[in-house]
């Protein structure tokens, strides 16, 4: 933080960059066909294509899923439930720890179901969820939602606890009043702790959707990796977990550039 | 006719400060760090406020600030108690854990006036010239983490100097810096006062800082109970430099604070000794 007019100033020639870029998609690259490699002679050595389909054989079960529109439902099923979930869950979780964290009487009042629903993960209340809100898509994004909100809320407020008196006692000498305080310095100054809560709110939205749609819905991956297993078609599982994974990595990089293009001055780690 | 009164700008009377510690082996005790301060500063004085670490010079400027309450004795600033932080009154603090990190140079320097509605042409106007009165022309669209400390804490006087308050209260402003960036501070601050001429309450544990800038120098003596020992003036025109005729004021400074630091030592040596 104190070293970046250093760093600048010994920033490498352009080109030092490109080069980095080009060995680190080389490393990329090797690692994935060490792992496609490993996979073919594994799955050559077992000789069982149900107990371990290979790389082609799962390649193809992905053509044939595409082709019938399975898999892209499937995907767009789970997709929903969590951004429905988990933007439903934030916009109660930000302002919900932003109150723990400016008012003592709230924290109090809400610290012992906080500290008691921590340690329950949504997979618990799948079976509640159903059988309150039914077979469709309420309770599947009820359980996002629960999840998310305890992470933001959580976070928010440990933000919010941490925040520098001295930042506070500045804007208050420099005539701000003390609703200009929560607005102008609170909230800004915990940016970062409300980033870091939906991050982990988003890594538990998937393991939550996906084992809510095992136990009870007609769609989703979860659906399709559960359901697999009746016909013992493990290519189709082995799609669905590869389909999970990319999901993943295509939303944490979805909230990176997000984060990078909107945020960028708030000392943000990702 | 009769002459004006010339009453102080900052007053401070009595004032006694103690705490109940909250954590370590005395939790549960209360601490009497401040016993009977009384001191005062002149509108257009620059005094500084002198002591071994730990006597509570920052819990007087915070007091005096408005961000804590003394347990007795009274505060008054221009006449008035004071009970809250308000705009007359700003801080430099130490380190830089006061900037906004998510605010440019100017952002942070327009911020008090954004917060009272100055008007956005008149707003400009301020800031641009209190970036050139603290020399950070060219910096005005670095975010504080892009800026060496010493520019950081000129950002903060920028800061509160464009909200034009009587007074300044710097706690230990150039603590941080290193020896050569803290000589140019000092040299610059001593020029932006000439220029502005505040009230300033200046904390400082460096002897040589305090001969540089004070018109009065007020030495505290050690804590627990920790009170004023001595006020000295400094008569010497400005820019000043540590001279053959600073060099007895300095040696009086620096007897009276070995006397308190010495003093401290005793003390813990005599805890530890009936602890055990």
């Amino acid at each position: 933080m104190q070293t970046a007019l250093a760093v600048e100033a010994v920033t490498p020639p352009r080109n030092a960059y490109k080069s980095e870029a080009v060995q680190h998609g080389a490393i990329f690259a090797l690692s994935l066909l060490c792992a496609v490699a490993l996979w073919t002679f594994l799955a050559w050595w077992v000789g069982k294509p149900a107990f371990l389909p290979s790389p082609m054989k799962t390649l193809s079960g992905a053509v044939e899923l595409i082709g019938s529109g399975e898999l892209q439902a499937d995907v767009i099923a789970s997709f929903t439930r969590i951004i429905v979930g988990f933007t439903i869950g934030t916009a109660i979780g930000i302002p919900l720890g932003l109150l723990m964290g400016i008012s003592p009487f709230i924290r109090i009042f809400m610290d012992p179901y906080v500290e008691f629903f921590r340690f329950i993960p949504p997979i618990a209340f799948v079976t509640l969820a159903v059988i309150w809100f039914g077979l469709g898509e309420t309770s599947k994004i009820v359980l996002i939602v629960y999840t998310t909100l305890f992470m933001v809320a959580i976070n928010t407020m440990i933000g919010v606890l941490g925040v520098e008196p001295d930042k506070r006692f500045a804007a208050l000498c420099l005539g701000a009043s003390k609703v200009q305080v929560f607005f102008h310095v609170v909230i800004p100054a915990v940016i970062p702790d409300i980033v870091t809560g939906m991050k982990i709110a988003m890594g538990n939205s998937f393991m939550t959707v996906v084992s809510a749609e095992m136990v009870a819905a007609k769609s989703g991956i979860g659906f399709l990796i559960f359901n697999s297993r009746l016909f013992l078609l493990t290519e189709w599982i082995f799609v669905g977990i590869i389909t999970l994974g990319l999901m993943g990595f295509i939303t944490d990089r979805a909230l990176r550039l997000l984060v990078s293009t909107l945020l960028k001055h708030y000392d943000v780690r990702m | 006719m009769e002459p004006a009164v010339q009453s102080a700008d900052v007053e401070v009377r009595g004032v006694c400060c103690e705490f109940l510690k909250r954590a370590g082996p005395d939790r549960g005790r209360y601490y009497l760090a401040l016993d009977n301060v009384n001191f005062s500063i002149s509108p257009g004085e620059f005094l500084c406020l002198l002591g071994p670490s730990g006597c509570g010079k920052s819990t007087v400027l915070r007091m005096i600030a408005g961000f804590l309450r003394p347990t007795s004795g009274d505060i008054l600033v221009r006449g008035k108690a004071v009970r809250a932080p308000g705009i007359d009154r700003a801080v430099v603090f130490q380190g830089d854990a006061a900037l906004f990190n998510w605010l440019t140079t100017e952002e942070n320097i327009g911020f008090g006036l954004r917060m009272r509605n100055v008007p956005e042409a008149e707003r400009r106007r301020i800031v641009a010239e209190n970036i050139r009165l603290v020399g950070l022309e060219g910096f005005e669209h670095y975010y504080p983490n892009q800026l060496s400390g010493g520019m950081r804490q000129r950002v903060q006087i920028a800061r509160v100097l464009a909200n034009d308050p009587a007074i300044l209260l710097m706690d230990e402003p150039f603590g941080a810096l290193d020896a050569q960036t803290r000589g140019i501070m000092q040299m610059e601050l001593s020029r932006v006062w000439s220029s502005r001429k505040k009230t300033v309450l200046f904390i400082t544990h460096d002897i040589d800082e305090s001969l540089l800038l004070g018109d009065r120098v007020a030495i505290m003596t050690a804590g627990p109970a920790a009170t004023i020992k001595k006020v000295l003036h400094i008569p010497l025109a400005r820019p000043r430099e540590i001279g053959p005729e600073l060099l007895g004021l300095r040696q009086e400074i620096k007897d009276a604070i070995e006397e308190e630091v010495m003093k401290s030592m005793r003390q813990v040596d005599h805890a530890n000794s009936s602890g055990s």
